[in-house]
């Protein structure tokens, strides 16, 4: 009995330092040397892994920020605030950076979509865009299964009505759902002013058409433009365009957008 | 020779671990939703899965059986394969950064998978030699990593299917699991393992 108490205590024992013995060689020769820095900007970073900075993964941001030198100012996910005090590790210099804002050029919601044909198959808007124009009248319009709100790694898109609604609170202005819109009708800006006018359409087709199958479209009539002498709005090919840099008389703009005859002109 | 080779197919395809014996459901759920993951924690298993076969063969013949202690063969076998798994986590951290990231807590738990304490259990029990069990060891791995691989390569493509909404997720990956479980089977009379 005593033997056997013995024999397995010193078996056991025996087994544990030889294991720990070769782990602890491993741990020396598979040391991982990582700058403490890269580790204080990753968790600086917001950690979604969206992309838009151009490297793999957030981690990978930190690491070319430290070893490389990259801006910074490339994460648009991220506060002024928290920016600053990236500076502060990197030393390098601040600057002001405009928040970017994801803008849904199109405003035609469930019941606004004129059907050419029912639509059954796979739910996602990229397999309904190969389809005969997803069975809608409007080739350029939202097709509304949401894509963008699935692809948003901040939760800042949720589809509303057939709609995607860009909650500005929470938006970074990465471009992940620009990607994700097969038509194309997202767009990413600078909002450098309070508000950010916008015209909520891409169709490109013409008045009548556009009068026949929408609502809610812009029909390229041009009386933004007209009115507008500081060339705030531009038609061109049916549709009109906003200069973004040209927004700093907020109230003309609104006015402007007042005009519009079939209110396309949104405010975010 | 036959006989090893017996062992490592029957280890791999009749008597898949995960599709037959239903062990290490866990991580099967868990990392089949990419193929590139489940290569990688495959053949981390796989690692695994051989080393911890040939140590616990030693350790249980060479140890336990000559000091009579064989009732500590369950506190062995675990101290043994939780070793082999610290060891793999370390190598995965230096050699792959993003593996180690993607794996997350999955690569820990393999400790804890029981189809690699099975494994070690299965192998006393059927009193294999030294080079059989290292056989069972990689057959057994090679056959999670395929079941591991066949499931994300499905899994993957179900991203276009339109499943009913109480059945996403992981409910129609075990009923997937479920289906395969059935393919499996008709392995099941080629050889007697």
């Amino acid at each position: 009995m005593n033997t056997l108490m013995v024999a397995s205590v010193l078996g056991m024992a025996g087994l544990a330092v030889l294991f720990a013995a070769v782990l602890a060689f491993a741990d020396k020769r598979l040391k991982l040397e990582e700058d403490p820095a890269v580790d204080k900007i990753s968790h600086l970073l917001p950690g979604v892994n969206c992309g838009a900075c151009g490297y793999l993964s957030c981690h990978d941001f930190a690491e070319h920020i430290v070893k490389e030198g990259a801006d910074p100012r490339k994460c648009r996910a991220i506060s002024n605030d928290i920016r600053e005090e990236l500076f502060k590790i990197t030393g390098g210099a601040g600057g002001t950076v405009y928040p970017r804002i994801a803008l849904v050029h199109c405003a035609a919601e469930s019941k606004d979509k004129k059907p050419l044909a029912e639509y059954k198959g796979v739910m996602t808007c990229r397999a309904a865009d190969l389809v005969f124009g997803a069975g809608m009248q409007c080739v350029y319009g939202c097709i509304g299964f949401g894509d963008c709100a699935a692809a948003c790694p901040f939760g800042a898109l949720t589809m509303v009505k057939g709609l995607p609604r860009v909650d500005p609170e929470k938006c970074t202005g990465c471009g992940k759902c620009v990607q994700a819109c097969p038509r194309g009708i997202i767009s990413i800006r600078e909002k450098r002013y309070e508000k950010l006018f916008y015209v909520a359409c891409s169709s490109h087709d013409d008045i009548l058409r556009v009068k026949q199958i929408c609502a809610v479209g812009c029909i390229g009539c041009g009386i933004c433009a007209k009115l507008s002498r500081k060339g705030f709005f531009e038609v061109s090919d049916n549709l009109s365009l906003p200069d973004y840099s040209k927004q700093e008389d907020q109230e003309t703009v609104r006015g402007l957008a007042g005009k519009c005859p079939t209110k396309v002109i949104k405010e975010i | 020779m036959s006989e090893l080779i017996l062992i490592l197919i029957a280890a791999s395809i009749t008597n898949n671990f995960v599709l037959t014996y239903f062990l290490g459901i866990c991580p099967f759920i868990g990392v089949s939703g990419r193929i590139d993951n489940a290569v990688g924690l495959g053949m981390a298993t796989t690692f695994v899965m051989t080393m911890a076969a040939t140590v616990t063969w030693l350790v249980y013949h060479y140890i336990l059986v000559p000091f009579n202690i064989v009732f500590l063969q369950y506190v062995t076998f675990i101290l043994v394969i939780a070793s082999f798994v610290q060891f793999v986590e370390m190598f995965i951290r230096k050699v792959s950064p993003p593996l180690y990231k993607a794996l997350g807590i999955f690569l820990p738990l393999i400790t804890t998978n029981c189809a690699i304490l099975g494994l070690t259990l299965f192998m006393v029990l059927r009193d294999y030699s030294f080079l059989e069990s290292i056989f069972f060891g990689l057959g057994a791995g090679l056959g999670f990593t395929l079941a591991l691989v066949i499931m994300a390569g499905i899994r993957e493509e179900l991203v276009f299917a339109d499943i009913p909404e109480p059945l996403q997720g992981t409910g129609i990956t075990l009923i997937v699991a479920g289906m395969l479980a059935l393919a499996f089977m008709g392995f099941g009379g080629i050889i007697s393992g």
